[in-house]
């Protein structure tokens, strides 16, 4: 190895872990940059609510992903009861067949048994485990030779320098996404207050419920105040240098049950980030950073922090307002279905109002974002329009540089 | 024999718990619990441990803080302690703890208690097989569910009575509200309060301490209309979590299922407990709710 490569402070590209609620998604996240998706199957996933996939779509993925670099995680989270071992022998069995890469899991039983019957699978110890420390990663690496560890939301960035440094397999960190309040697989608020088991993918979230608080008979909360304990989102842009110095193999998104948009924008947002953090060996401009959160800041809609990576999390992490997380995002004004090179038209699905005069910006898989203004739009029917207002509508308009299918338009606030 | 265990909530009930019917006592203490119970520091561990072998009770230990990188030093050490005292158990959740207990030789007197986390028998045979003394059944499974897992492993224990732990979060959510609301009130270590959700009615316990922040159950789980069933599938341990409850009703649960384990009539022993602590909310849990994906 030449000294330039020993003196590197970050020594190897991460992988950029992706989440997909179903097949559309899982294609979209590798064309913008994911080394790797990980998304659940019919069964034996959190996440119930997530469209998830048949065996028949996994297949899909992984034929996809492995044609593109890029491979297939699929979440096998559940904390079983006995009933959900029924067929999941098969299942792992399957998930091996279909060139699934790694299945992650809470289960000590579950990582035990998957070993043992389809030892091409990677076994990644799920986050749901709350891995905090290396004694309990080596516990679980001598006992279930697990091939990687997720390391627990409430890992401090020293902690996870430290697991990282003495963990003899991979750690995995999350980067971006919805954050539980509380510790992994340890609430049980759904479970008691609407009998929907947080544990096998039927959280309520109740964490984001409002709620009196007292002391003995007086009450503390206002109604105006009510406590609420909701977690804001994960956006830990700032730290990806730092968990790429610490070694850190891959770094996760999370939002298995956000929408193509989601998925196109926050993908593309990091896989920038870190292709330029470690061209540059982490050391790039603040400017080129503001530019980076810019980017990755367009597809989000939610409230952010940077989760425990700076200490506990503390005040700043927790929504105290009733209804912050349900902003709908009106900036993802439509896909692009196909382009005429000779023309510059482009046929676009629509997704969010587009009116003539906006200032729009093309997201596109490999490329750098590029703007234009629309000057003119026009119904499938060939008429001029001003406003294209009716979701999933096809219209027309020009686009002054090349675009591809599926390519994203955004609207830019000015 | 089968093993009744009670939590020590405050250090000064230590005596009562003493000459109570209970077996073992389960103790909290500081470095290794994580709950709304007092922790014992090393002088009171001492001599907790000299009173109870003076007792004839068995002596436990809650090991069930999630441990972060730093803190395994001092585990370790607490551990290496635990392992010269002779029948302590260590109830634990974080596998650091098990792997601390290989190299002390003690994983035989190891409890996995991952509150929700073991609800199935393959993951409690995974432990079993790897020498634990025993596995505590989560306390959202079923009657069925538990009854199963308690009659397959033959290690089980089940949780019978008392509030039962809902969440756990490691940041601290009272500090969090108070420094938003500006309150004067303390809010950390605090066991006066609770919340109750907007539209419900239930009373919530809430505890904050260094390790984090703790949501008990509103409602006080009994099991006398099952532990008939419970106990036909032959559990190693009964527990009855004193945490939110008043030491004369967790000494009367303790003396209620130990007339049980002696032949008396749950039905009537439990109508007698009933009427005794009528005003609290007692509740059969989940034994015949099934939660839903």
């Amino acid at each position: 190895m030449n000294k330039k490569l020993l003196n590197k402070k970050i020594s190897k590209r991460p992988e950029l872990l992706a989440p997909a609620g179903d097949l559309a998604r899982a294609k979209v996240a590798i064309d913008y940059g994911a080394d790797a998706v990980y998304l659940g199957g019919m069964s034996f996933s959190l996440r119930s609510r997530a469209s998830n996939f048949t065996m028949d779509d996994i297949r899909e993925a992984c034929k996809y992903a492995s044609s593109h670099g890029s491979n297939i995680h699929v979440t096998v989270n559940i904390i079983p009861h006995n009933e959900d071992f029924e067929g999941l022998e098969q299942y792992l069995k399957d998930l091996e067949d279909a060139g699934v890469t790694a299945i992650i899991t809470a289960s000590v039983s579950i990582m035990a048994l998957a070993k043992r019957i389809a030892p091409k699978l990677e076994v990644h110890c799920s986050t749901q485990m709350s891995i905090t420390n290396s004694a309990a990663a080596q516990l679980l690496i001598d006992e279930n030779q697990v091939d990687r560890v997720v390391l627990s939301r409430e890992c401090n960035m020293g902690e996870v320098r430290q697991i990282t440094a003495k963990c003899p397999v991979e750690t995995e960190a999350f980067i971006h996404g919805g954050m539980c309040v509380n510790i992994s697989g340890r609430c049980t608020l759904s479970n008691r207050m609407t009998l929907r088991d947080a544990n096998r993918g039927g959280c309520a979230q109740s964490c984001r419920w409002q709620y009196h608080l007292y002391e003995k008979n007086h009450r503390l909360s206002t109604d105006a105040d009510m406590f609420t304990i909701g977690s804001k989102d994960m956006m830990a842009a700032y730290y990806i240098r730092d968990l790429m110095e610490a070694g850190v193999a891959s770094l996760k998104i999370e939002g298995r049950m956000k929408s193509e948009y989601y998925v196109a924008s926050i993908v593309s947002g990091y896989r920038h980030l870190i292709d330029e953090l470690y061209d540059c060996d982490g050391e790039i401009s603040q400017e080129r950073m503001n530019y980076h959160l810019g980017e990755i800041n367009k597809g989000e809609n939610r409230e952010v922090c940077a989760g425990c990576y700076n200490g506990r999390a503390g005040q700043e992490s927790i929504i105290f307002h009733e209804y912050s997380n349900n902003t709908v995002n009106h900036d993802f004004l439509g896909t692009v279905v196909s382009y005429d090179k000779d023309t510059h038209i482009a046929r676009v699905q629509v997704r969010n109002v587009i009116t003539t005069g906006d200032r729009v910006e093309a997201l596109m898989p490999g490329k750098l974002n590029d703007e234009f203004d629309v000057t003119w739009i026009k119904n499938d029917e060939g008429e001029s329009i001003d406003r294209a207002n009716r979701p999933m509508d096809f219209v027309t308009f020009e686009i002054p540089f090349e675009v591809s299918p599926k390519d994203i338009l955004r609207k830019i606030h000015e | 024999m089968l093993n009744l265990i009670t939590t020590l909530e405050r250090f000064e009930d230590l005596p009562a718990l003493l000459n109570s019917d209970v077996d073992t006592i389960l103790v909290s203490v500081e470095g290794l619990s994580s709950s709304c119970a007092c922790k014992l520091n090393p002088d009171e561990l001492k001599e907790t441990v000299q009173a109870a072998a003076e007792a004839k009770k068995q002596l436990a230990v809650l090991a069930n803080m999630t441990l972060h990188e730093g803190m395994l030093d001092d585990a370790d050490r607490l551990m290496q302690y635990i392992a010269m005292q002779e029948n302590i158990s260590v109830f634990f959740a974080d596998p650091s703890i098990f792997g601390i207990a290989k190299k002390y030789h003690m994983t035989d007197r190891m409890v996995y208690e991952p509150e929700t986390l073991m609800t199935s028998i393959p993951d409690a045979g995974w432990w079993i097989q790897r020498g634990v003394e025993g596995i505590c059944i989560s306390p959202i499974l079923t009657l069925q569910e538990t009854v199963e897992i308690a009659s397959t492993v033959k290690k089980a224990i089940v949780t019978v009575h008392g509030r039962t732990l809902m969440s756990r979060s490691y940041r601290r959510l009272l500090s969090a509200y108070k420094d938003q609301n500006h309150l004067t009130e303390d809010v950390t270590d605090n066991r006066d309060l609770y919340i109750v959700e907007k539209q419900r009615e239930g009373s919530m316990p809430i505890y904050e301490d260094e390790t984090g922040t703790l949501i008990y159950s509103d409602d006080v789980l009994d099991s006398f209309d099952f532990i008939e069933d419970v106990l036909k599938s032959h559990p190693i341990g009964l527990l009855i979590n004193g945490g939110y409850i008043t030491i004369e009703e967790q000494l009367s649960a303790v003396s209620a299922y130990k007339r049980i384990l002696n032949g008396e009539d749950a039905n009537t022993v439990g109508k007698e407990y009933r009427e005794q602590f009528a005003s609290e909310p007692l509740d059969s849990g989940y034994y015949e709710q099934k939660t839903v994906k």
